[in-house]
């Protein structure tokens, strides 16, 4: 009676200690961790994007909201697609990767490239704007994580200016495109890269200090429009409240609005759809740059705490995949990786508050676009590409 | 690779950077969300946003042939934006100023003043982020000046406004009607319609520019803007641009027009030169015609200038108006001017006659120069023919029409009062009804005015509710009589009167007086014959309506047609010698002269209605002199020289318009239409020239050259 019977084909259960069982395969080292914490980021991301973006009255619209979700899937079918390459394959094709990135966006400057509010970015792909310099972004880590392996740890003084100048190309092409922003995205991996692959401290800090110079001697050359140097030196001369901000326009403008929003949230924010400075429009770029102010104004200060808590285990991910990495290149990929979500953030999130420059920079998994969604995923099927494979 | 100690040290390194960004982040969240929390609630709760209406361009209105009677300007205006000017540290100074400016390049009769500046800040007529406009049509000088000093005049801003523009001057002042803020009541009963007005919405007020309001005003814009704390416009956040009104087409016919109120004008001159006196206060005259009530003409005197009413009137002008000498020339006496009919009434009793068998086309009535009312004794039994008529012996209906026989007609009254008995004691009443006196003859005109045609009954319950004053409620024989050749207390209108003939020469039935010949979307391609290209820009294109309807038996008809037609053209007719000369052969004109005796020492109401021609009627016109004496000698010529030129020109006076600049609702006036006005029999086709024939040009309302 006791006889168990099995199906035909019916499978038969693992013993432990099988053969069968890899600890070490790529799929069962995925960070968990990761992913839910940059689905729940995205998922945050569409809410807001549809509150910001369905009206402040009946009939509501659902076309951004319904891109974005678009854009999301894109994002991890494009970040599946690189996962499931060992990324060490990515080392060797670092050059034609890097190279492609770099004629995307050469691409924009020919009169292929749309333009749009005094940038040129864009390419128009007809259902699509792709924005090149988003996916420049990956193509760059990978690139110079590329290089920067190549030199094998030893970072010479002739082998960092290399470097820099290989770095330097296409920061000098996405400027031109007038994209300030990611220009300064690109500026900050560099060093990270640079920092973890053992380049001596004093380098960087003369790096640091001729940047800073460069910088100054930009903003106040005159090469700058006036409506991005007003952007930039904002932060500087905001008021305290924008109650005496009366005559205030453009950038100080967006900075008053974005600020009221962001305190008229509070501790406890005002609820999903019930705020009344990003529903009704009156912070411009709300679904995008300053979509941080809906969020904030929605869910106050305890919704902002639980996304920068989000944002935080995501960046604490990459750093400790960067740890984890077998090999310089998977460190130096999530280095780069770490940079670019570190740098937006602050960027992006600080310049809402007024404690950064503004700059048209998205805020990763949250703002509305699909270029820079695209890349974001893919940047972090990087990182979790060069964890899971940390044995193999 | 480098040594293992080195990098751990390095990620550290990377890790507080990590941890001091969100810090950072976390720190600044506080201070904004929690700490200054209250402020950002109070400043958020004030921001808000405002909507501003952009008002729409008005349709513009046009004649039968599509040239342009009225559109819209851009003017430049001088206006107040309060808000800036309340910024300013020196208001007053500012105001003062700008008085002065204004002073110094406009001239106005009345100077400008501080005092007068801020009292018309203060009248809240456009909403509170409009400017408040100060002076309209400024010069040029005057805005070049604004312009380079424009840092001591804050606030004050120089814009550009559409103001109704009159081509023709005066001609048909009252039909075409006027503009002017919106009036209260107005506003308050469209707030929560559809689509409500601005405040300081421009709005019809009377005629064309009254009944065609809906199609003539457009859709307003708007603009949503941002609003701080203080008030103040930060940014434009949406723009709904405005919709301009349609263009509505009239059936008149600006030629026609000009003739018409050339005649009339000149007639009311002649009749006051020759006599110095009676004054002759007012006169009105129209055509249309009878097959489907399309008004082709309508003149009313004295008249106005429209354009003095843009974009406000003075107050002078407005007092002038109102001043009894000036005679109401505000009010259309076409349609709105109440006249004894007198003889033309005869029209109402020859068919009661007929129709009750009272009389027969050919039956003879022995016509003694007076009647005398059975069973009466005194002077006021008797009724008399017109002083010098006399006695016109045996007659039938024709010549009784002809020579306008009072006796015929007191016969058929005093006949269907004995018979009421049988056909009602309101029998020339309902005859009357029939031919639509005492009804709205449905014109699109809101001042209309009809009074019903006095009964038995009507004057008994006048009497029961008023006896003062209608100290007197019965209706007597002699009653009838006097209803019978049109005086009493019956009051007709011109406009009633011509439609009432042109029932009769249509054969009887009676087509609504229209001014609206279509509606037609702004800026519509149009064919040459006028209509859209697109037929969805056709918003309306009114049918002729039937609204009355008089059995005329064909012999009838034929002996009544003989009577007017005779009162031109026979020997004998009352206006006879008016149309000495009339080419008739060309176009037989038929007609009627009529002349109420007015209470008082007064000339009589002077009328006159003439149709033609008499084979196949295509024109009614009407013409009425007050106080102004016999309507064949007083208003029979107005009806000739309205008649005239189509007769043996073929066309009326070219209308020359005051403004000759291309309009600017876009569209020109058609060069190349065809006329669509009825075709006189004969030689008389082509009817209207088009404007660019006369070479003469001249600033004169009423211009171009003699069309005899």
């Amino acid at each position: 009676m006791s006889t168990v019977t099995r199906r035909p084909g019916a499978r038969v259960p693992r013993q432990l200690g099988s053969l069968r069982r890899d600890p070490a395969a790529p799929w069962r080292n995925l960070d968990w961790v990761l992913i839910v914490a940059v689905l729940l980021i995205a998922g945050v991301g569409l809410l807001m994007v549809f509150s910001t973006s369905r009206g402040a009255s009946p009939p509501y619209h659902y076309g951004k909201a319904a891109k974005q979700l678009l854009y999301i899937v894109m994002g991890i079918v494009a970040g599946t697609v690189v996962l499931v390459v060992d990324y060490r394959h990515y080392r060797d094709w670092a050059p034609f990767i890097y190279g492609a990135g770099l004629a995307m966006s050469l691409i924009v400057l020919t009169p292929l490239g749309s333009s749009h509010l005094g940038a040129q970015r864009w390419i128009d792909l007809g259902m699509f704007q792709l924005q090149p310099s988003e996916i420049a972004k990956v193509t760059f880590i990978v690139g110079i994580s590329g290089l920067a392996a190549h030199f094998r740890g030893e970072p010479t003084f002739a082998r960092t200016v290399a470097l820099l100048a290989v770095s330097g190309v296409p920061i000098l092409v996405v400027l031109a495109q007038g994209d300030l922003g990611t220009a300064l995205v690109f500026v900050a991996m560099v060093p990270t890269i640079l920092w973890i692959g053992g380049t001596k401290g004093r380098y960087l800090l003369v790096l640091a200090i001729l940047a800073v110079a460069a910088g100054a001697a930009i903003v106040t050359s005159g090469t700058l429009k006036q409506y991005q140097r007003d952007r930039l030196t904002v932060f500087v001369t905001q008021s305290d409240t924008g109650v005496a901000a009366q005559h205030r326009q453009g950038a100080a403008y967006n900075l008053d609005q974005a600020k009221i929003a962001i305190g008229h949230g509070g501790v406890w924010g005002r609820g999903l759809f019930s705020a009344s400075q990003t529903r009704t429009g009156q912070v411009p770029e709300q679904d995008t740059d300053f979509i941080f102010t809906a969020l904030a104004e929605q869910f106050g200060f305890a919704g902002g705490a639980v996304l920068l808590a989000l944002l935080a285990t995501v960046v604490a991910r990459v750093l400790r995949a960067a740890q984890l990495a077998r090999d310089d290149f998977g460190a130096y990929l999530c280095a780069g990786v770490l940079a670019m979500f570190l740098f937006q953030i602050f960027e992006n999130i600080g310049m809402t508050m007024g404690i950064m420059p503004i700059t048209g920079i998205p805020l990763p998994f949250v703002s509305y676009g699909g270029s820079s969604t695209l890349a974001n995923f893919i940047a972090v099927a990087l990182v979790l590409n060069v964890r899971a494979r940390r044995f193999v | 690779m480098v040594a293992a100690a080195d990098r751990r040290v390095r990620f550290r390194a990377l890790g507080l950077v990590c941890i001091g960004v969100f810090a950072a982040l976390i720190a600044r969240m506080w201070y904004l969300q929690v700490l200054n929390a209250p402020t950002y609630e109070h400043v958020a709760t004030l921001t808000s946003t405002r909507t501003i209406s952009i008002p729409a361009p008005r349709g513009r209105i046009l004649d039968r042939k599509g040239r342009v009677l009225v559109d819209n300007v851009p003017t430049k205006v001088v206006a107040i934006d309060r808000q800036r000017l309340s910024d300013a540290s020196d208001s007053d100074a500012v105001i003062s100023r700008l008085a002065a400016l204004l002073n110094h390049y406009e001239h106005p009769s009345k100077p400008f003043t501080s005092a007068g500046i801020r009292r018309t800040l203060r009248v809240n007529q456009v909403g509170p982020f409009d400017p408040v406009p100060l002076a309209e049509n400024v010069s040029d000088q005057l805005l070049v000046d604004l312009v380079e000093h424009q840092a001591d005049y804050p606030g004050v801003v120089a814009e550009t406004r559409l103001l109704r523009q009159y081509h023709y001057g005066t001609l048909a002042a009252q039909v075409l009607g006027r503009v002017g803020p919106i009036p209260e009541a107005e506003w308050k009963a469209n707030e929560h319609s559809k689509k409500p007005y601005a405040k300081d919405a421009q709005v019809g007020l009377s005629g064309v520019e009254q009944s065609m309001e809906k199609y003539l005003r457009g859709t307003d814009g708007e603009r949503t803007v941002e609003v701080t704390p203080a008030g103040r416009v930060v940014r434009t956040i949406r723009t709904v641009a405005a919709t301009p009104g349609d263009d509505v087409e009239l059936t008149l016919d600006i030629d026609a027009q000009a003739t018409t109120e050339k005649s009339l004008v000149a007639q009311v001159e002649a009749t006051r030169s020759s006599r110095g006196y009676p004054p002759v206060p007012g006169a009105a005259a129209l055509m249309l015609d009878p097959r489907n009530g399309q008004v082709l003409s309508m003149a009313s005197y004295p008249t106005f200038d429209p354009a003095s009413f843009v974009p406000t009137i003075s107050e002078a002008n407005w007092e002038a108006l109102q001043q009894p000498d000036a005679h109401a020339p505000l009010t259309n006496r076409a349609d709105a001017g109440l006249y004894s009919p007198g003889s033309t009434f005869k029209l109402v009793t020859a068919t009661s006659g007929l129709e009750h068998g009272i009389i027969t086309p050919g039956s003879i009535y022995m016509d003694n120069g007076y009647v005398k009312l059975t069973g009466c004794g005194g002077g006021g039994c008797y009724f008399t023919n017109d002083v010098g008529d006399g006695a016109l012996g045996p007659i039938a209906l024709p010549e009784a029409i002809t020579k306008s026989s009072n006796v015929f007609f007191f016969n058929i009254g005093e006949r269907l009062w004995e018979n009421r008995g049988q056909v009602g004691d309101d029998a020339l009443q309902q005859t009357a009804n029939s031919y639509g006196f005492g009804l709205m003859s449905g014109i699109d005109l809101s001042d209309e005015k009809a009074v019903p045609v006095p009964t038995p009954e009507r004057r008994a319950k006048q009497h029961r509710d008023n006896p003062k004053a209608f100290p007197d409620g019965g209706w007597y024989t002699g009653s009838n009589l006097n209803l019978a050749i049109g005086q009493g207390d019956l009051l007709v209108t011109p406009l009633q009167l011509a439609s009432a003939y042109g029932q009769f020469a249509a054969g009887g039935d009676r087509y609504r007086p229209t001014l609206l010949l279509r509606v037609v979307k702004a800026f519509a391609p149009l064919s040459a014959d006028g209509t859209p290209k697109n037929a969805s820009d056709l918003i309306v294109q009114p049918a002729p309506v039937k609204t009355g309807h008089v059995d005329l038996q064909p012999d009838w008809r034929a002996a009544m047609l003989q009577g007017f037609t005779g009162v031109t053209q026979s020997s004998g007719g009352t206006a006879a010698d008016t149309f000495t000369g009339f080419p008739f052969d060309r176009f037989s004109i038929a007609g009627k002269t009529g002349t109420a005796q007015l209470t008082g020492n007064k000339f009589s109401n002077a009328f006159f209605v003439g149709f033609g021609p008499t084979s196949d009627p295509g024109y009614v016109g009407v013409a009425v002199l007050e106080q102004a004496g016999y309507g064949a000698s007083a208003a029979a010529p107005v009806v000739r020289s309205m008649f005239e030129p189509i007769a043996t020109d073929g066309g009326w006076t070219t209308a020359q318009p005051t403004i000759p600049s291309a309009p600017t609702g876009g569209g020109s006036p058609r060069p190349g239409s065809t006329t669509t006005l009825p075709a006189a029999d004969g030689a008389a086709n082509g009817a209207g020239s088009t404007s660019d024939s006369s070479t003469t040009s001249t600033s004169t309302s009423i211009a171009g050259a003699g069309g005899r």
